[in-house]
């Protein structure tokens, strides 16, 4: 991960993979409230295009993205959740010292952003379609799952 | 706008706040401050609008913004604000500055302002706009 304001770059940002990250099979174990909280947001994105807050091309990549990350981690909770001022979605995940946002525009694509609160080390990846999660995104996720 | 425009006032002290938009956030009735809530739109100029609580109250701010939304209140320290940096950059990336707008003379009008220096790449607004969050409480 960068960490050196010299070094930004727009579009690449790696994270350091650790191996307590790496599951061999993704585990899918849902808390007793999971279902319910997952089915309250579910509904939440559902309801948002027809009430015109963002667009059926970004609720759909919404739910993409929430069906592919979801499994991975194990009890993690639905996000915070926004409607952007274009007509897109912003998600994001407070835990510990973990910040994860995703921003959803209204064509489909994706930004994520993630920092570590407490050693200030940030880093994200910009203008993905929702067909691609790269890893350092999932690996971001499963540490922000780990402290849920 | 990366650095305040020259003969800006420039707040020392004082608590300034922002009105976010919580119409539609998850979970229902949240009034959390979320990164999107401190978006610049092209016509903000680089510029992220925030009102003086010594000449603004929450209420007249709402009545300026003539919007119907739901609105919560998020306020910062102005010197917290300014003490924001970057990792291994010891300079100043963010300034309070008055931003009154002499031609409106409604009530509380007189007390916005804004805060300058997010409008930098991408990570490094995104970067800024997450120690702001950390740094903001609630207003009433």
């Amino acid at each position: 991960m960068q960490n050196d304001a010299a070094a930004f770059s727009e579009s690449v940002v790696t994270f350091p993979i650790q191996e307590h990250h790496i599951r061999e099979k993704p585990v899918l174990v849902y808390s007793s409230n999971s279902p319910a909280r997952d089915a309250d947001w579910l509904d939440y994105l559902r309801s948002l295009p027809a009430k015109g807050a963002i667009s059926y091309v970004a609720e759909n990549t919404a739910e993409k993205i929430w069906r592919k990350l979801r499994p991975l981690a194990n009890n993690v909770s639905v996000p915070d959740a926004a409607v952007t001022n274009d007509g897109g979605l912003f998600m994001s995940w407070d835990r510990g010292a973990h910040h994860l946002e995703i921003e959803l525009h209204p064509n489909g694509r994706y930004e994520w952003f993630y920092r570590n609160r407490s050693t200030d080390n940030f880093g994200g990846e910009y203008d993905y379609p929702s067909i691609i999660i790269p890893p350092d995104l999932l690996t971001q996720f499963r540490l922000v799952a780990e402290n849920d | 706008m990366i650095e305040p425009p020259a003969g800006a006032v420039i707040l020392k002290t004082g608590i300034v706040f922002r009105l976010a938009k919580i119409t539609d956030q998850f979970p229902k009735g949240s009034t959390k401050l979320l990164a999107s809530h401190l978006s610049l739109e092209e016509e903000d100029k680089g510029k992220l609008s925030v009102y003086d609580l010594a000449r603004t109250t929450t209420d007249q701010a709402r009545t300026l913004m003539e919007s119907k939304a739901d609105y919560a209140a998020h306020g910062w320290n102005v010197e917290d604000v300014h003490v924001i940096r970057l990792p291994r950059d010891d300079r100043q990336k963010l300034w309070v500055i008055r931003d009154i707008d002499h031609s409106d003379e409604r009530e509380g009008a007189n007390g916005h302002c804004a805060i300058v220096g997010l409008a930098r790449p991408k990570i490094e607004r995104k970067a800024l706009r997450d120690k702001l969050i950390e740094k903001a409480f609630h207003v009433h």
